[in-house]
């Protein structure tokens, strides 16, 4: 029989056979069993809500509802009410994240942790920071003055006008710059030279003489410190993959029709 | 099978919470009794100024979840320390330069409820009045969604909305998430929550509750518990008992109706010593600005006062109901204190000041040029908050939607002078109201009054101002044949606009009833004050409203001065403090009217001018 070699005939012969079978079943008096499995689940359900075991009396009562619902529930199904209903595509989208997130918590995570963290090590780096002197003035014209003092080994923080500005500044970063002395200013740390007094420099409040003391390259901080930071990020990182996979997986079974 | 698979990886997922609570415990307490220094980088015997927001709420605030917040209290502290994050209208948030302190005060009653009733899952969800709430849509739906539970909220059914559960979980994950992001000598959070509650007519009587240490009661005492803010104290009290010292800050008294500073208990008694000793322990700062408005005073209040005519928002919260102008109002409140003071010997009304936000994002409500306001998908785009016309004319014929978002304003901050960027540093400048608010910009301010000061112009005047007198927040006694000094000062935002003028406010209590003045105390680009007027000419900033760029090299990078008060009189009872004004910027609205392409609105001002307040002096006459 080379029909029978057919897939397509395969396909409709088992087509048919579910169809009746669905048929059939479904007009058959639904069977709902009650067993320890579904008297546990609820046992425990009640636990997480009322934070004690439930009596005897309780579980009968949990036991007597979870029928009438399920009775309901099957009904409900029966009638396609669970099509085209926001709240229930919600929810089924939410427990398939939830089965997919399940599968995360298996094995040795260290060796990935790693190199997870190694991966990303500009999350748990510091920036690079300036720590830096200034002398503030006002008047251009005191720069040939104030840069002949220097030479001179004058005290260079008595040749500061007075203001609310340090006269130093440790280990800050380009941000922090910006925010104490505004933005054209920060363009200028690319000139400083260390141990040199370098400008005038033009800020928010007027002009400075800058002497780099030191700068702090970036700096990451030891696994060991952040340990359970890392760990967290890690396993949110993971969630995120394996959700991605799985639905790149089911949508290669999917054929996707804008209309 | 896949029913149980589900309970299970449920049951996982709350194990993996309490994990992450085991990780809060961790966390090195900070001892409310160490004042050891530690030696943070920035420590400064002089103390330096530290720029936060301590009003800020989550997806666990009833309101902002309305809103379609998502962000969690661990987001919005990721948003403080310069962290992205994304708007629920679909734009990503970041501040320019992070802010050094941060709280978290979701709305304690119905904390996490309305995210819960969103849930399917969960008991709440079946509640009547959470019917549509899994599927909010519009803005329009929205506000109604918000409308609804408000009013049902004012009804006897609404214990109905409490879930201890979902309240202690959406409780616990605030205080580790305060707790996880606390970096000492580098950022600051403090746990915290808001107090929501209000009088019979939407009078708000909201505070927010801002904890000292690490430790949290099991539950906080909300509006629900009651709605008598003198109940909140008592707890707060018997808190403090048991070593958990936490202050309250009220906030939006301009939208209370008079009922935030009305000169009766919440009973309806005369107010007496015990209720201001109790007050004043608890409530020792206001928030006198924030995007619902600026409390420091109204112009009907205030007729001498040209400045006092700013952001103000004339309704009751939540409303467009108006909202009584005495009581309402920061001065005045302080006027009455001291006139208290004199007539009774106590004074209900001793407070410092700060500003905030409010979001309702999560994030800082940004500044003018850059505004996303506060409440979610409700005010995201400027036709919704009525800075640009509607496409279609309302029924009404009106251009513009109606309600109160016109009326709001970018954002406020507070500011501190502490030693360095801990907890306990900055709480402690809370308590001694070493606090200051502005409008948005990092203006700093600096004020002490004394018989002793250096003159502002001298190398470093401030340790000798710490030795010899008091700064902001602080109380000085008259002596009888010296007159003090006030040495004030302000630095401006080094990203926003220059400084126009240096003032100071002054009240006293002249022939029983008290009285206000204020002096211009420095002006800039070389202006003279006018000895009469005690004012500054004008100094000429103006704005392009083409384009809001500002006029280039008018303003002052500081302005300072020692002022002495040529009022002076060391028998009366008085209070000083200071305001710094930048040159006029663009509104919000402004900036929002020339990106859409359209006019500015006429009916709102198109111009303000961001400032700065400083915490009061207080001077008792000399006895």
């Amino acid at each position: 029989m080379k029909l029978l070699r057919e897939p397509l005939i395969w396909f409709f012969a088992v087509g048919i056979i579910l169809f009746t079978a669905d048929d059939y079943f479904s007009r058959q008096p639904g069977r709902v069993v009650v067993d320890e499995g579904v008297r546990d689940r609820l046992n425990k359900l009640w636990q997480v809500q009322t934070g004690n075991s439930a009596t005897p009396k309780e579980l009968e009562s949990l036991v007597q509802n979870w029928i009438r619902e399920e009775v309901f529930y099957r009904e409900a199904l029966r009638l396609g009410l669970d099509r085209d209903d926001s709240i229930v595509r919600r929810r089924l989208v939410q427990k398939l994240g939830f089965l997919i997130e399940e599968v995360e918590e298996e094995g040795d995570q260290t060796r990935a942790v790693q190199d997870y963290y190694e991966e990303n090590k500009a999350n748990y780096s510091l920036p690079v920071r300036y720590s830096f002197s200034q002398i503030f003035f006002t008047d251009e014209s005191r720069l040939a003055e104030l840069q002949t003092k220097l030479e001179q080994g004058a005290d260079w923080r008595g040749l500061s006008e007075t203001s609310m500005l340090n006269s130093s500044y440790a280990s800050r970063s380009e941000k922090e710059i910006t925010a104490t002395f505004g933005r054209p200013f920060t363009g200028y740390l690319y000139s400083l030279v260390q141990g040199k007094w370098v400008g005038p420099i033009k800020s928010s409040f007027g002009l400075h003489l800058v002497r780099l003391e030191r700068i702090l390259p970036t700096e990451t901080t030891p696994l060991s410190y952040i340990e359970k930071r890392v760990y967290a990020d890690y396993l949110q990182h993971r969630r995120e993959v394996v959700t991605e996979a799985f639905y790149q997986d089911l949508l290669e079974n999917h054929e996707i029709i804008h209309e | 099978m896949r029913k149980a698979g589900t309970v299970v990886a449920i049951l996982l997922l709350l194990q993996a919470c309490s994990d992450r609570e085991d990780i809060s415990e961790e966390i090195k307490s900070v001892d409310p009794v160490d004042e050891t220094p530690v030696s943070s980088p920035d420590y400064n015997e002089s103390r330096n100024a530290y720029f936060g927001d301590l009003h800020v709420h989550t997806m666990y605030s009833f309101d902002a979840f309305i809103f379609g917040t998502t962000a969690s209290p661990d987001d919005a502290y990721a948003f403080a320390k310069g962290g992205v994050i994304r708007h629920p209208g679909g734009f990503d948030m970041q501040l320019d330069v992070p802010l050094d302190f941060y709280a978290v005060t979701d709305h304690a009653f119905y904390l996490g409820s309305l995210r819960a009733m969103a849930d399917p899952s969960t008991d709440l969800s079946k509640h009547e009045i959470a019917a549509g709430m899994s599927n909010l849509s519009d803005a329009k739906n929205r506000r109604g969604h918000f409308e609804k539970i408000i009013a049902f909220l004012r009804t006897e059914r609404r214990a109905e909305l409490l879930d201890r559960k979902v309240y202690k979980e959406a409780w616990d994950d605030i205080v580790a998430a305060a707790n996880r992001h606390n970096d000492p000598g580098k950022f600051t959070t403090f746990v915290a929550y808001e107090y929501t509650a209000s009088g019979d007519q939407m009078e708000n009587l909201h505070r927010n509750v801002i904890f000292r240490g690490d430790k949290a009661p099991n539950l906080p005492f909300s509006a629900i518990d009651s709605l008598n803010p003198e109940r909140l104290w008592e707890w707060m009290d018997e808190q403090r008992g048991k070593g958990l010292e936490a202050l309250a800050i009220p906030h939006n008294s301009n939208g209370s109706n008079g009922e935030m500073f009305k000169l009766l208990d919440f009973a309806g008694n005369r107010l007496n010593s015990a209720y201001a000793d109790q007050r004043m322990r608890n409530e020792p700062l206001v928030e006198i600005t924030q995007v619902k408005g600026t409390s420091d005073t109204h112009p009907a209040l205030s007729p001498t006062d040209e400045w006092a005519d700013f952001e103000i928002m004339p309704y009751r919260i939540a409303t467009t109901m108006d909202s009584a102008v005495p009581g309402s109002y920061v001065r005045e409140a302080l006027m009455n204190g001291i006139e208290l003071k004199q007539k009774k010997g106590f004074n209900p009304f001793k407070f410092g000041v700060i500003g905030s936000s409010d979001t309702h994002n999560g994030s800082y409500a940004g500044d003018e040029d850059n505004y996303w306001s506060k409440v979610g998908l409700l005010d995201d785009e400027p036709v919704e908050r009525g800075s640009v016309p509607l496409p279609e004319p309302r029924e009404d014929g009106g251009l513009y939607t109606d309600g109160y978002f016109r009326t709001w304003s970018a954002a406020g901050l507070a500011g501190v002078w502490a030693d360095e960027n801990t907890r306990g540093a900055i709480y402690d400048a809370f308590r001694r109201k070493e606090t200051f608010a502005t409008s948005g910009p990092r203006i700093k301010v600096r004020f002490f009054a004394g018989h002793d000061l250096a003159a502002i112009e001298s190398k470093d005047p401030i340790p000798r101002a710490y030795d010899t007198g008091v700064p902001m927040g602080g109380d000085l006694i008259a002596e009888k044949n010296r007159e003090p000094a006030f040495l004030v000062w302000a630095s401006r935002d080094a990203n926003s606009a220059p400084l126009q003028r240096l003032q100071v406010i002054k009240a006293t209590v002249r022939d029983g009833k008290s009285i206000e003045q204020v002096f211009d105390v420095a002006c800039s680009d070389g202006g003279e004050i006018d000895p009469e007027t005690h004012r500054c000419p004008d100094n000429g900033a103006r704005v392009n409203l083409e384009d809001c760029t500002i006029s280039d090299g008018v303003g002052a990078t500081e302005l300072r001065t020692t002022w002495q008060d040529p009022d002076y009189d060391p028998s009366e009872y008085a209070l000083y403090y200071m305001r710094v004004l930048e040159n006029p910027t663009c509104r919000w609205s402004t900036w929002d009217a020339i990106r859409s392409g359209v006019q500015p609105r006429e009916d709102l001002n198109a111009t303000i001018q961001e400032r700065a307040w400083s915490s009061p002096i207080w001077i008792s006459p000399y006895e």
